[in-house]
C-alpha cells in the first residue's frame, strides 16, 4: 500500500510526486504533477505490487520557505521596472522550482499584496493564462484571483 | 505633474533603503503612494495606468504599438522619437525643454528613466514603490540603476516665460 504524505496545508491535487514504477495515468515525464486520486486508484489495482510514492519537498515547510523567498524577492526587486529582471531573481525562480504546490500560496499572497506573479503562475499551471486579455496589472491580478477562486485555490 | 492621489507622508523608507543618497529624506520628496499600476517608463511619459514592458509571454503589461518588443536603448529610443524627443548633449536644465534620462547598467541595458520637471528637478517612479521628485540624477545612481548616461529632450514652449 502506498504511503502518501501531504505537504502541510496543500490539497492532494497539488502534491508533486515521485513514483516508481511510472503509473499508467496521463503524465508527461517521470517527474510531474499528477492528480493524486486517480493515482491511488491505479495503485490499488492487484497488478501493482511495487509502489513508491514520495512527496517532493518532503522535510521542508513549503509555506515557510515560500514566505521567506517571497519576502526576499519583494525586497530585492521592488525598485526594478524590467519584468525580465524581476522574474529572473533567484528567489522567484526558486519559488517556481517548488512546483504547483505553491499556486495557492502565490494566489493568497497576490490577494493581499498584488505583485508580478503572473509569470510564475503561468509557468506553474503549464501555460494557463486567465489574464490573456489584460493590459493592466489590476486587470491581470483580478483575472488570476477569479481563476483561483473558480478552481478552489482561494 | 504628480502621481495619482496625495501621499500620506513625503518620505518612502523603502526608497531610502535602496538609494542611500536619499536617506534621511535628503534631496527628494515622495509624490505618490506606492503602486504597482505603472513603472518608471510609463511615468516618464506621464502614464499612470499601465506597466510598460515588452514581455510577450505573459499578460498584464503594455508595450508601445509598432515598437520592437525589447527592453533596449534602441526600442525605447523609438518611443521617445515618436513623442518628439531628440538626443540631448547634456542633462543640465534648459529653459523651454523637457528631458528624459536613461540610467544604464554596465552592459548598457536600461534600468530606469527619469523625467525633468519645469523646476529643473527630476521625477522618477521607483519600480513598484512610489514616485519621487529628486534634486539630482546622481542620487539614484549605484548598484541598482547604474549610471544616468543618456538624455533626450523635446521642446516645451509653454514652459518659457511662464
Amino acid at each position: 500500500m502506498a504511503t502518501i504524505e501531504y505537504i502541510h496545508d496543500i490539497e492532494p491535487q497539488d502534491v508533486r510526486l515521485w513514483t516508481s514504477p511510472k503509473p499508467s495515468v496521463p503524465c508527461t515525464d517521470d517527474v510531474d504533477v499528477w492528480n493524486v486520486r486517480p493515482l491511488i486508484d491505479w495503485y490499488k489495482q492487484p497488478h501493482n505490487s511495487v509502489i513508491k510514492i514520495e512527496v517532493m519537498g518532503g522535510g521542508i515547510d513549503v509555506r515557510s520557505k515560500f514566505e521567506e523567498l517571497a519576502a526576499d524577492w519583494r525586497k530585492k526587486t521592488r525598485s526594478l521596472s524590467s519584468l525580465k529582471e524581476i522574474v529572473l531573481n533567484p528567489s522567484y525562480q526558486y519559488i517556481i522550482g517548488l512546483g504547483p504546490v505553491v499556486i495557492p500560496l502565490i494566489l493568497a499572497e497576490m490577494s493581499e499584496r498584488p505583485n508580478h506573479w503572473f509569470m510564475a503562475l503561468k509557468t506553474l499551471t503549464q501555460g494557463i493564462d486567465p489574464a490573456q486579455q489584460a493590459t493592466t496589472m489590476q486587470e491581470a491580478t483580478l483575472a488570476w484571483l477569479t481563476w483561483g477562486k473558480e478552481h478552489g485555490y482561494l | 505633474m504628480s502621481g495619482p492621489g496625495q501621499p500620506d507622508v513625503e518620505r518612502d523608507f523603502d526608497v531610502e533603503e535602496d538609494f542611500p543618497a536619499l536617506a534621511g529624506g535628503h534631496a527628494y520628496r515622495k509624490t505618490s503612494d506606492q503602486t504597482l499600476d505603472y513603472n518608471c517608463l510609463a511615468w516618464a511619459f506621464g502614464d499612470t495606468t499601465k506597466w510598460w514592458d515588452p514581455s510577450k509571454r505573459v499578460a498584464g503589461y503594455w508595450w508601445f504599438p509598432g515598437v520592437d518588443r525589447e527592453w533596449t536603448i534602441e526600442a525605447i529610443t523609438k518611443i521617445l522619437v515618436i513623442h518628439s524627443y531628440k538626443n540631448a548633449d547634456h542633462n543640465e536644465y534648459e529653459e523651454g525643454f523637457e528631458k528624459i534620462c536613461f540610467y544604464l547598467d554596465e552592459d548598457k541595458v536600461p534600468t530606469h528613466f527619469a523625467r525633468q520637471l519645469k523646476s529643473g528637478k527630476w521625477t522618477s517612479k521607483i519600480g513598484s514603490l512610489s514616485d519621487i521628485e529628486h534634486d539630482t540624477l546622481e542620487s539614484l545612481e549605484g548598484d541598482l540603476y547604474g549610471r544616468a548616461m543618456l538624455t533626450f529632450k523635446r521642446a516645451r514652449p509653454e514652459w518659457e516665460h511662464e
